[in-house]
């Protein structure tokens, strides 16, 4: 990230909101989920900035306008729980997408476009090409999906966003598109400020039992056996700390853990505490000793960059993005590795008080450079320059 | 020392579904294929032993895909003990090429004249004749019926390999007179256990209890099965079947059934899969449904027919001991490079296949049956919805097929190429990928 310049969002947005001739949409699809992980945390953080920054921002849902209290209203849930059913029965719909014919309408997707060629200037955010580089992690009609829509979208874009650079190497690479088209927004972090009150009322100075943590849809991808082979062949490591493993449980995994490790689960040596929500995510995150990424393919790598803006060293392979997330202040192992996943875990449970200082440190100055309002700001200059230019 | 004067290292990797391996980067010796005979597993075997024989080292690399980041390349140099450029040898079917970003790519194309899908879809490989952009190059075992491209629809360009390239493995692992198969793992269809399969190596073997090795060193077998079919009352002669099962609109099932259920009893089947990933194994219990279902006297018919692999190639050389002969699919897009290693084996192929012309037995063939049926499959694939068409042999001509098979005999195979010789004729191609050893 260092060298990079990215103008502040709200000069951008100033500009933007300055010039009656342009309108900004925004797909909210994303937020129809009832759990946010991944792609609609980004699309959330996305919203938020833009209710801020432009409040003058449309939502639509496919070809219908929604309400932005609707939005605003998942968003303070920090789930969609809600919005499927009021996007049935009406209640959330201004009606349909009616453009102006006199402005310039530009149709930001945060993922996965629902209609294409209905804005003046479109674009998407594409978040890793792992159906078409890793098709071995996903179910076929998964796969299916994806191959057609990606290239629809793609082709119907006016400029493409990717989250990191390993994904426009990927877009370049295996889908040759012209690099002058491909823009980098990397993902931000941020915690609602209440968070860290919260967490100090619950805890304050109380010493945790030391624990690592592990968070992720649990699917072979993320290659949580290869940690749990570690834990098993190396159980010195359960007597110091304890494995948390959160997250829901995806595909093509068994609901079974490993036989071998029933015993350490029984004894609440390892935990599986399933899908946990935002604060329940921050509070494991802030009170772990380290996190554990070991995927074997991610379009960026945001569980990585959360750890690390609470000063919580992260233990990842160096696979896809992952170093382009955690930059120096991971320590980075070979996913096909135990023994090295090991020696990358030591590297970060046997550091004294004065390195254990300095790595959170590093940690969070790492994380720094990552912010939702840089990301949004990359994407609305791009955008904006390519408004401006169309503008009778 | 500049980058420029150092020597580059070869990384070779093929499709696999696998996640068990110990490390990003291996070496060669650490190769543990499914097939060691056919498909791409061979054809990076064959490739390695045979820069090896010309003075350069291959590592394999099984996820190139997901180290695309200098510090995993950096990873990766430090594992392999030198800061060298790389050099990446993509082998597997077009539309599972894979880069590994920040070195020299080069698809190794082993198969030729993919069947035309019906319907696309939107996938960018669905064709199976597009290569992604940041190919360099293609190498490719014989001549292309047609060409393979870059996405805009350029051509790449494509270096024609050796002869030495396609079965260097077998000739450096051949040791004349011997007759034990090591490393061949066979299973009767009423045997076969996938989970011994899956775990494969010496595991399988235990689970199989059936080293055919012993059998042609004169040894007792201890597969109940093969030792019955090749040593009973009525010994049966067992013809080999390569079988491609990244194929599935081949021939292989249908002459399987068809053969089973034959009133004559005198021949078997050893079905030699390869291309094998974990979801393509069930192909063999769904073949083993399919007999069950077809014949009045299943469980017989499932004990003359064999599954087989070879785990590494010392042994392969013995094969033609027990299969003599083999049956090629010619709709099979591998036919010819599993002609060629037949034909290095002694084992005499006979090619199956349709048309209206008369038939002449391709290179590697011993001979061309013409097959007089047809049969179509209909794919629902990720690359999208594709009608397979293939010749097949209706049963009536059957006999006539087994009937050619009984007038040719396995030959001894042509002596081995010494590693000299070898050499020698790799040393181009290496020059080729590594300019400075010229």
């Amino acid at each position: 990230m260092s060298g990079d310049w990215t103008p502040s969002l709200d000069a951008v947005a100033r500009r933007l909101a300055a010039e009656p001739r342009l309108e900004l949409w925004f797909d909210v699809s994303p937020l129809f989920d009832e759990q946010w992980t991944g792609i609609p945390v980004v699309a959330a953080a996305l919203a938020r900035l833009l209710l801020i920054h432009l409040p003058q921002t449309r939502f639509f849902f496919e070809t219908t306008e929604i309400k932005p209290d609707f939005v605003r209203d998942a968003l303070v849930r920090d789930s969609g729980v809600l919005l499927p059913a009021a996007f049935q029965d009406g209640r959330a719909n201004l009606g349909p997408v009616q453009l102006d014919p006199a402005r310039l309408a530009i149709g930001l997707n945060p993922s996965v476009k629902r209609v294409r060629g209905v804005f003046d200037v479109e674009c998407n955010l594409i978040h890793d090409l792992s159906t078409l580089i890793t098709p071995q992690y996903h179910l076929g009609a998964n796969i299916d999906h994806h191959m057609q829509v990606m290239q629809a979208d793609l082709a119907s874009n006016d400029v493409t966003f990717c989250v990191s650079a390993a994904v426009r190497d990927d877009l370049v690479g295996y889908l040759a598109l012209d690099p002058a088209d491909v823009v980098v927004a990397h993902n931000g972090v941020s915690w609602p400020e209440r968070f860290a009150q919260q967490l100090w009322n619950e805890v304050g100075e109380a010493t945790v039992e030391p624990y690592l943590l592990m968070l992720g849809t649990r699917e072979p991808r993320k290659n949580v056996a290869r940690l749990l082979e570690c834990v098993e062949r190396s159980p010195s490591l359960l007597e110091h700390c304890r494995l948390v493993i959160a997250g829901k449980l995806g595909w093509l995994q068994s609901a079974e853990p490993h036989p071998v490790l029933a015993a350490a689960i029984a004894e609440r040596r390892i935990v599986f505490p399933g899908y946990v929500g935002e604060y329940e995510k921050y509070r494991l995150l802030a009170g772990a000793r380290a996190t554990v990424y070991p995927s074997f393919f991610e379009g960026f790598g945001l569980p990585v960059l959360e750890s690390l803006s609470l000063g919580t060293p992260c233990v990842a392979s160096f696979s896809s993005s992952l170093p382009e997330a955690g930059g120096p202040a991971c320590v980075y192992f070979d996913p096909y590795s135990i023994s090295d996943l090991h020696r990358a875990l030591r590297v970060v449970l046997d550091e004294d008080e004065a390195a254990q200082a300095a790595r959170r440190q590093a940690c969070r100055n790492q994380a720094a450079a990552f912010t939702w309002d840089r990301m949004l700001a990359t994407i609305l200059e791009r955008l904006g320059a390519l408004s401006f230019a169309r503008l009778p | 020392m500049t980058v420029a004067a150092m020597r580059p290292t070869v990384l070779v990797s093929t499709p696999t579904t696998r996640l068990d391996f110990a490390a990003c980067v291996l070496p060669m010796a650490q190769h543990r294929p499914f097939q060691a005979l056919f498909g791409y597993e061979g054809q990076l075997a064959a490739m390695a032993a045979g820069l090896a024989a010309a003075g350069v080292d291959c590592a394999l690399l099984p996820a190139p895909e997901i180290f695309g980041h200098p510090a995993a390349r950096a990873a990766i140099r430090a594992r392999l003990g030198a800061d060298n450029p790389l050099v990446h040898l993509r082998f597997g079917a077009t539309r599972s090429a894979r880069l590994l970003k920040g070195a020299t790519n080069l698809f190794v194309a082993g198969d030729d004249a993919a069947l035309p899908p019906i319907d696309l879809g939107w996938h960018p490989f669905g064709g199976g004749d597009r290569l992604p952009p940041l190919m360099a190059g293609v190498l490719s075992y014989g001549p292309l019926h047609r060409p393979l491209l870059d996405l805009a629809g350029a051509v790449l360009p494509t270096t024609t390999l050796p002869e030495a390239a396609a079965s260097a493995d077998l000739d450096l692992a051949a040791r004349p007179g011997r007759t034990v198969m090591a490393g061949l793992q066979v299973q009767s269809l009423a045997e076969f256990t996938r989970a011994a399969w899956s775990r494969g190596g010496e595991a399988g073997r235990a689970a199989s209890g059936a080293p055919a090795e012993r059998h042609a060193a004169g040894e007792p077998l201890r597969s109940t099965d093969l030792h019955a079919a090749l040593t009973g009352a009525a010994p049966r002669r067992l013809i080999a079947l390569p079988w491609n099962l990244a194929h599935p609109g081949g021939i292989v099932a249908d002459l399987t059934v068809k053969l089973a259920r034959r009133r004559e009893q005198d021949a078997g089947l050893l079905l030699l899969p390869f291309n094998i990933g974990s979801e393509a194994l069930d192909a063999v219990p769904r073949l083993a449904d399919h007999v069950r279902a077809a014949t009045d006297a299943p469980e017989a018919a499932l004990r003359a027919i064999f599954v087989g692999r070879l785990r590494r190639p010392g042994g392969a050389h013995a094969l033609s001991r027990i299969t003599p002969t083999a049956w090629v699919d010619g709709s099979d897009p591998e036919a010819g490079w599993t002609l060629r290693r037949l034909e290095r084996l002694g084992i005499a192929g006979i090619l199956v296949a349709g048309g209206l012309q008369p038939l002449l037995p391709p290179p590697g063939a011993r001979a061309a049956f013409h097959a007089d049926a047809s049969m179509q499959t209909e794919l629902h694939t990720p690359f999208g919805r594709q009608l397979q068409r293939a010749a097949t042999v209706s049963a009536r001509r059957l006999g006539a097929l087994l009937n050619l098979g009984r007038g040719l005999e396995a030959r001894p195979p042509p002596p081995p190429a010494t590693p000299a010789a070898l050499g020698s004729a790799m040393r181009p191609l290496a020059r080729q990928l590594l300019p400075e050893l010229a």
